[in-house]
C-alpha cells in the first residue's frame, strides 16, 4: 500500500488482507509506504470515498469475526490523521503486535482451560465398567498434564501483562510467550479430544468446537448422487469420520452446476482445512470451479500428500515432466487447501469393519427445472481399458507395434495373460485403441504387478504413469531405448518374433481351456 | 514481587464470567453457524466496561491495568467465540491510539471506540506481506 502527499492530505492506494472489522463503521489504522518508502500509520475513515472491501473470509472456527480484504483507491487522509511520527509507523506496528500477542495467548489459555473443564465434566459422567473415567489413573494423568500446561501458560501470560503495566517493552517477551503457549495449548486440545473419545468429534459437544478453533482433525467425506446411501458404510470403513450424504434424484448424474454448488455449500458450512478431490475426469472438471468460488488455490494432479510438522500445512507433491521434476506445493494463505489427487496412486487401506462414523444428511439445493444441463442419454464408448488403474497385469504397446493390426496380436496376449490392454499416447492418437487405454502423464496411472511394455521407447510422458508397477518387462529391438532404464526385465529383439513366441508358449500351458 | 490478584481484579473476573454466561453463550452457536456478528454486541461490551480498558476515563475508557484486561479476556476466551476478537481489537487499537496519538486525535478517535459505536481495525497484512514468518 502506498501513500502519496497531496496538499494537506495523503492519497492511499492498495489492498489489505484479513482485516478484522474492515467492513464495519469507524476508523482503522492503516500502514502504507510513504514518499520516502518508509512505513507510516494513518487513521483511515472506513466510510471514505474510494474505500471498499470484499465479503468476509470463511474461517475454520471463529464464525462471525468478519475478516475482509480492503481495497483503497485514491483514498484521501488528512495529514492530521497520521498516527505517531511520519515514517515511524513500523515501530508503532511492532508495539501493537506485541500487545496483541498477549491477547492471543490469553485467548489460548482461556480455551485451554475450557478444554480441561469440558474434559473433567465429561469424565465425571462417562462410566466405564461401572466407574467414572476420572476414577482411572490413566485418565487422571491426562488431566494432570493438561492442568500443568495451562497453569504454566497462564501465569507467564499474566506476568507479561504485568510488565506492560510497568511500562516495559514486551516485544521479545510476547514472542517467547507465543512460542511456548501455542504448541502447549494445541497439545491440551488434542488431549481433550482424545479424552472425549468419539464424542469429541460430534458437533454439539463443546470440545469439537474448541478443537476446531485451536487445532483441527477428522476426515469428512461428501457422498453425492442418487441411491448411494449404501456406500456410506464403505467410506467409514475406509477412514471417514463423518460422511455428508447428499442423496437426491437431481444429483443422479454428474452435472457441473449441481455438484459444484453442493460441494461449495458443504465446504462453507463445514470449513475444512484441506479439501481433496480425485483427479478423475469429473474431479478435474469440478475442482477448479470449486476453487474459484471459494477463492482459494488448487494444486492439481498430485501424487503424494504430507503435512509439514512445523507449519502444519499440507504439502502436495506434483510430478512435472514425467517424474523428473517433483514440485512440493503449499497453500499458506487460503483455505481450504485444495488438491486433486491422481486416482490409483494411493493404496486403499484395509477395511476396518469396526470403525464408526457420523452420518450427516445434506440437501441438494437444486430443482431439476433450474439446472441448465439436462442428461438425455449416456452413451458409453466400448471400453477396453476401464479396469487399467486397478489391473493386476497390463500389456501395453507403443509406436513400435506398427499399426492397428499389431494391437490384435497384443490383444490376444493380454487375453491369455488375463491382463488389461493399454498404450502410449501416439497409438491412441492414431486411433488404434480407444482413449480409455492411454497410460502415462496425461493418461492413466497404473500400478499392476506385471507391466509388459511392447515396442515402447520409454519417454517420460509414458513412464510417469507406470513407475509404480511391481515388475516392468520391456520388449524393444533398440537396446538404447529409455524403457530399459525403468524395466526390471528387458528383451532386446523384434516384438513381432517375441510376442508370438510368448503367445504360443502360453497357449501350450493353458491347453484347451481357452482355445 | 506480588503474585496475588487484587480484590478489584477478582471482582472483574467474576463480572466477566457472568457477562460471558449471560450475553455471549446464548448467541455463540448462532454466530458460529451463520458467521455474523450481532450489531448490539459491541455496545454491550461497552456497557460492561470492557472496551478501551486501559484508556483513561477522560477519553471514555475504563482506566484499568493491562493485567486486568487480560484477566477479563481470559474469561471471555473460554467460549472460543469470535466475540472475543471484537472486544480485543477495540482494546488494542484504543491503547495504540492513546499511546501514539496527539491530544486532538485522542479526543476525536477514542470515545467512539470506548462506547462501542465504532469498530476498530488494524490493517497491515497484504496479499504479499504480513506479520507471519516468511516462507522460503
Amino acid at each position: 500500500m502506498t501513500a502519496a502527499p497531496d496538499g494537506d492530505d495523503y492519497v492511499l492506494n492498495g489492498t489489505k488482507r484479513f482485516i478484522t472489522n474492515g467492513h464495519k463503521v469507524g476508523h482503522g489504522v492503516f500502514f502504507a509506504k510513504d514518499e520516502t518508502s518508509k512505513v507510516t500509520a494513518f487513521l483511515v475513515d472506513k466510510s471514505a470515498g474510494g474505500y471498499s472491501c470484499s465479503k468476509p473470509w470463511a474461517l475454520m472456527g471463529l464464525g462471525g469475526q468478519g475478516l475482509v480484504d480492503v481495497f483503497l483507491k485514491d483514498v484521501k487522509v488528512p495529514k492530521a490523521h497520521i498516527l505517531g511520527e511520519k515514517s515511524k509507523g513500523f515501530r508503532l506496528l511492532l508495539r501493537w503486535i506485541a500487545g496483541e500477542r498477549v491477547q492471543q495467548m490469553v485467548f489460548m489459555v482461556g480455551m485451554g482451560q475450557a478444554c480441561l473443564d469440558e474434559s473433567l465434566k465429561y469424565g465425571k459422567e462417562r462410566m466405564v465398567r461401572g466407574k467414572p473415567m476420572t476414577a482411572m489413573q490413566g485418565f487422571q494423568w491426562m488431566l494432570s498434564e493438561m492442568h500443568a500446561s495451562i497453569e504454566a501458560c497462564r501465569w507467564w501470560t499474566y506476568r507479561i501483562a504485568g510488565k506492560q503495566d510497568e511500562g516495559d517493552d514486551i516485544q521479545v517477551d510476547s514472542a517467547a510467550l507465543k512460542l511456548f503457549v501455542v504448541p502447549a495449548i494445541q497439545e491440551v486440545a488434542r488431549k481433550a479430544l482424545q479424552f472425549h473419545g468419539p464424542y469429541g468429534y460430534c458437533k454439539g459437544y463443546k470440545i469439537e468446537k474448541l478443537y476446531r478453533a485451536i487445532a483441527h482433525g477428522g476426515v469428512t467425506a461428501l457422498l453425492i448422487g442418487e441411491g448411494v446411501a449404501d456406500q456410506v458404510e464403505e467410506l467409514v470403513c475406509h477412514g471417514a469420520d463423518r460422511v455428508i450424504l447428499a442423496d437426491d434424484p437431481v444429483a443422479k448424474d454428474y452435472r457441473t452446476e449441481v455438484y459444484t454448488g453442493t460441494l461449495v455449500e458443504q465446504v462453507l458450512k463445514t470449513k475444512p482445512e484441506i479439501l481433496l478431490i480425485g483427479a478423475t475426469r469429473q474431479g478435474r472438471d469440478l475442482a477448479p470451479r470449486v476453487a474459484a468460488r471459494l477463492n482459494t488455490g488448487c494444486s492439481s494432479d498430485c501424487t503424494e500428500l504430507d503435512i509439514d510438522p512445523e507449519t502444519r500445512l499440507l504439502v502436495a507433491t506434483k510430478p512435472f515432466i514425467g517424474n523428473n521434476v517433483m514440485a512440493d506445493m503449499i497453500c499458506p494463505l487460503f483455505r481450504p487447501q485444495m488438491v486433486t489427487v491422481r486416482p490409483g496412486v494411493f493404496e486403499l487401506e484395509g477395511k476396518d469393519r469396526a470403525r464408526r462414523g457420523k452420518l450427516i444428511h445434506a440437501a441438494v439445493n437444486f430443482k431439476e427445472e433450474d439446472v441448465k444441463v439436462r442428461v438425455i442419454k449416456i452413451v458409453r464408448t466400448p471400453s477396453k481399458g476401464a479396469g487399467l488403474e486397478r489391473a493386476e497385469k497390463v500389456v501395453a504397446g507403443g509406436m513400435g507395434i506398427g499399426d492397428a493390426g499389431g494391437f490384435e496380436m497384443l490383444k490376444e496376449l493380454a487375453h491369455l495373460l488375463g491382463a488389461e490392454l493399454g498404450a502410449t499416447s501416439l497409438p491412441i492418437e492414431a486411433g488404434w485403441l480407444p482413449r480409455e487405454c492411454k497410460i502415462g502423464q496425461i493418461g492413466k496411472t497404473v500400478r499392476p504387478r506385471l507391466y509388459l511394455a511392447c515396442g515402447i521407447s520409454g519417454a517420460v510422458q509414458h513412464t510417469a504413469g507406470i513407475v509404480n508397477s511391481e515388475a516392468i518387462v520391456a520388449i524393444n529391438k533398440d537396446p538404447k531405448a529409455e524403457i530399459f532404464d525403468v524395466a526390471d526385465y528387458g528383451i532386446v529383439d523384434d516384438l513381432k518374433r517375441v510376442v508370438p513366441a510368448i503367445i504360443d508358449e502360453l497357449k501350450k500351458r493353458v491347453g484347451k481351456r481357452l482355445h | 514481587m506480588d503474585f496475588t490478584l487484587s480484590p478489584e481484579s477478582k471482582m472483574m473476573i467474576k463480572a466477566a464470567r457472568e457477562f460471558a454466561r449471560q450475553v455471549i453463550e446464548p448467541i455463540a452457536a448462532k454466530m458460529e453457524e451463520e458467521d455474523v456478528l450481532p450489531d448490539d454486541l459491541l455496545p454491550k461490551f461497552a456497557g460492561a466496561k470492557m472496551l478501551g480498558m486501559t484508556v483513561p476515563r477522560e477519553y471514555g475508557g475504563t482506566q484499568t491495568t493491562a493485567l486486568n484486561m487480560i484477566l477479563v479476556s481470559e474469561e471471555l476466551a473460554k467460549g472460543a467465540s469470535a466475540a472475543y476478537w471484537v472486544m480485543a481489537m477495540n482494546n488494542s487499537v484504543a491503547e495504540t491510539i492513546h499511546h501514539w496519538g496527539s491530544e486532538e486525535q485522542r479526543r476525536r478517535f477514542l470515545p467512539p471506540l470506548c462506547d462501542g459505536s465504532h469498530y476498530a481495525s488494524m490493517a497491515f497484512t497484504e496479499p504479499g506481506t504480513g506479520s507471519r514468518r516468511q516462507l522460503p
